[in-house]
């Protein structure tokens, strides 16, 4: 190879080198600076909570059907003010096996509903924009009684989070929790 | 030119330098790369997010009374490698009751905070260095 075909390798060879280093350190970075994905953990950990909170022996607690029943207090969740802040949300419903038809009045809501819309796009996008959805329909059967009569129910659930958690800049943590602070 | 004893005339020279040049800039860019990627992967903001959503997630899914243990070397070390270890027993784990909300720090500025959906809350929080027998854990119990 003579002199000018050397420098022009040369010119490749570097610029080979700089496009790898290049692809490396954004591949790195990019990966790194994502979010670690816990939003299909939280709702079904979520769903599982208040499964565990309405449903004593496979039988619904007489409590959900009554009309003052607060899902928030009575399963200990955040308060819909709250979860509507860090984009979660809670719909519960319990659907009779034979009439199809609701038990309550009005499903139980908790949270920021806003983003419900896109619980039907996710299917067709799946991003990091949209929230995270877990539909429970038709799977979780349940007792209850109507009456003395024993019936079959659906515990139905759609629980969507966009909750990914937060960075801290400055923090006067003293590594004890706000209990034995006061103490 | 000298290389160890043996002297190159001036063509010589111009055959070997480039290819002497060109060796060691493909040696920094590599090892350049490596540590950018070294660190990068040990670093303290990647591992207080992981431990802050580990952490908070086990809290969320334990029923009240539930004592949890986690494995914390990890963390420990990248603590040490921020110079932080003298702080890490204090100050690696906050748990706001009133917030309910987990933060992991792991150097000395920043953190980060994971907010937990239901009102559990924890108590007794206690991180046991044992750097004898290289046990690092850390240990809470959920209540309601």
């Amino acid at each position: 190879m003579d002199k000018k075909g050397e420098k022009l390798m040369v010119f490749w060879w570097f610029l080979a080198c700089m496009i790898v280093f290049l692809v490396l350190i954004l591949t790195t970075i990019n990966f790194f600076a994502k979010p670690i994905d816990t939003r299909e953990i939280q709702t079904q950990i979520t769903f599982s909570n208040l499964y565990s909170c309405l449903v004593k022996d496979s039988y619904l607690i007489p409590e959900v059907v009554q009309k003052d029943f607060d899902l928030t207090e009575y399963c200990n969740l955040r308060s819909s003010e709250s979860m509507q802040d860090l984009q979660f949300f809670i719909q519960v419903d319990f659907i009779d096996q034979e009439s199809k038809n609701s038990l309550l009045d009005n499903p139980l809501k908790v949270g920021d509903g806003s983003l419900l819309n896109d619980c039907d796009l996710i299917s067709k996008d799946k991003g990091k924009y949209f929230p995270f959805c877990t539909r429970n329909e038709g799977i979780f059967p349940i007792y209850y009684y109507a009456g003395q009569e024993r019936k079959v129910a659906f515990f139905n659930s759609l629980i969507f989070s966009q909750y990914y958690g937060e960075r801290v800049s400055l923090l006067k943590s003293t590594g004890l929790s706000s209990e034995e602070k006061d103490e | 030119m000298v290389f160890r004893g043996w002297k190159l005339d001036k063509k010589g020279e111009e055959v070997v330098m480039p290819e002497v040049v060109l060796i060691i800039l493909t040696i920094i860019f590599f090892g350049v790369l490596l540590i950018f990627i070294a660190k990068a992967a040990s670093s303290s903001l990647f591992y207080e997010e992981v431990y802050a959503k580990k952490i908070g997630l086990s809290i969320e899914a334990a029923k009240p009374g539930t004592i949890l243990e986690f494995n914390i070397s990890k963390p420990y070390i990248i603590s040490k490698e921020n110079k932080f270890e003298e702080s890490f027993r204090d100050k690696f784990f906050y748990f706001d009751n009133e917030e309910n909300s987990v933060t992991i720090k792991l150097a000395s500025e920043g953190g980060y905070k994971f907010k937990l959906m239901s009102l559990k809350s924890v108590s007794n929080p206690v991180v046991n260095i044992d750097e004898l027998n290289k046990k690092y854990v850390l240990v809470l119990s959920v209540g309601k």
